[in-house]
């Protein structure tokens, strides 16, 4: 795969990385930039001894969590251990799952944040231990809060996919 | 679970995000843009130090007594330092190493952001007493030659003070609020 093909490929994926790391759209936007440009200069160094996607999102990944550091940490953020999804659910705020999944990855750590983006990109258990870092009971344990987490704030809010 | 993850995933992907697509042939140009922008950020913050150098230079060669030398070379010297020290020591963005996953690379991140809490916690001693000693000593030296000449020496006391405040705000900015910024980037990154 070259350079084009894989910009085409994953675009998308890693527009949804650089808005869940940067709430500005021109933050955003430049961080989208700046994934790329680092894409680009390594392209010529991927070996293939990890997935090309693995790859390109362990790049976008890292930028992102030093990109956002700056402005993020001005505000509080949780782990998703302590997450907790109140009973009080505003339904008006919440109208469909994407503003739900939207308030919760917004709250999350960088870290914890990456693993949901992650996971409902549907990348597997390997490759997400591979991007992360996190080791595969951590991951499992993680994935199994987040699904509560999405099937509390349906039942709570009412939600409609 | 009334949605399956199945759905749920569908209908993250096809979520529209309004992000500008890049234009691919400018991205060498983006990319060399980006090194400059941060090799100009490295060189700025030494570069300012070394602009001190030839103006205290000038001040003490024309200097009338040795004690203005001696203090105005001292602020020459410091700000070699000073540039040194930024430069060996100074504020570094750790590049992205597309074969380190996010556990490691945020664990060498918060390293750094911790060197430098160490640095700009000390900037009393490496960064305002190395420039500012020499300036104290000249200005000190002036008022004492004008009150002994029985004039009221104003000029360089506002002078000293200005000074003495100059570097309070110095050491506040460095070892305050850059510290607390910095501490927390490090919780952010937790």
């Amino acid at each position: 795969m070259n350079f084009e093909q894989a910009y085409k490929e994953y675009s998308n994926s890693i527009k949804r990385v650089c808005f869940y790391f940067e709430k500005n759209t021109e933050k955003a936007n430049e961080l989208n930039q700046e994934i790329w440009s680092k894409v680009w200069k390594y392209f010529d160094t991927f070996n293939e001894d990890s997935s090309l996607k693995t790859w390109i999102y362990k790049i976008a990944h890292n930028t992102a969590i030093t990109h956002a550091k700056k402005e993020s940490s001005q505000l509080s953020t949780i782990s998703l251990e302590d997450l907790e999804v109140k009973d009080n659910l505003n339904q008006e705020e919440f109208r469909d799952l994407l503003s739900f999944l939207d308030h919760i990855i917004f709250q999350l750590k960088p870290l914890d944040r990456e693993l949901i983006i992650l996971y409902l990109e549907g990348s597997s258990q390997n490759e997400i231990q591979q991007i992360t870092g996190l080791s595969p009971s951590n991951i499992s344990t993680k994935v199994s809060r987040i699904k509560t987490i999405i099937q509390k704030g349906l039942i709570l809010g009412g939600i409609n996919g | 679970m009334g949605n399956n993850i199945d759905e749920i995933q569908t209908l993250w992907k096809q979520r529209e995000i309004n992000i500008q697509n890049i234009d691919i042939s400018k991205l060498r140009n983006k990319s060399l843009e980006l090194e400059r922008k941060i090799l100009f950020r490295n060189m700025t913050e030494w570069m300012a130090c070394l602009i001190v150098i030839p103006v205290f230079a000038y001040k003490a060669s024309i200097a009338n007594t040795l004690w203005s030398t001696i203090m105005y070379s001292e602020v020459v010297l410091g700000a070699f330092y000073v540039a040194f020290r930024i430069y060996k020591n100074g504020r570094y963005k750790k590049e992205v190493d597309p074969n380190e996953n996010s556990l490691l690379f945020i664990k060498q991140l918060k390293a750094n952001l911790n060197k430098q809490i160490r640095l700009l916690k000390t900037a009393r001693y490496w960064y305002v007493a190395p420039l500012m000693i020499g300036v104290v000593g000249a200005t000190l030296e002036q008022i004492y030659l004008k009150w002994n000449l029985n004039h009221l020496p104003w000029g360089a006391i506002i002078y000293l003070v200005g000074t003495l405040l100059f570097s309070a705000f110095i050491i506040y900015l460095n070892e305050v609020l850059a510290v607390n910024g910095l501490k927390k980037e490090i919780n952010y990154l937790d």
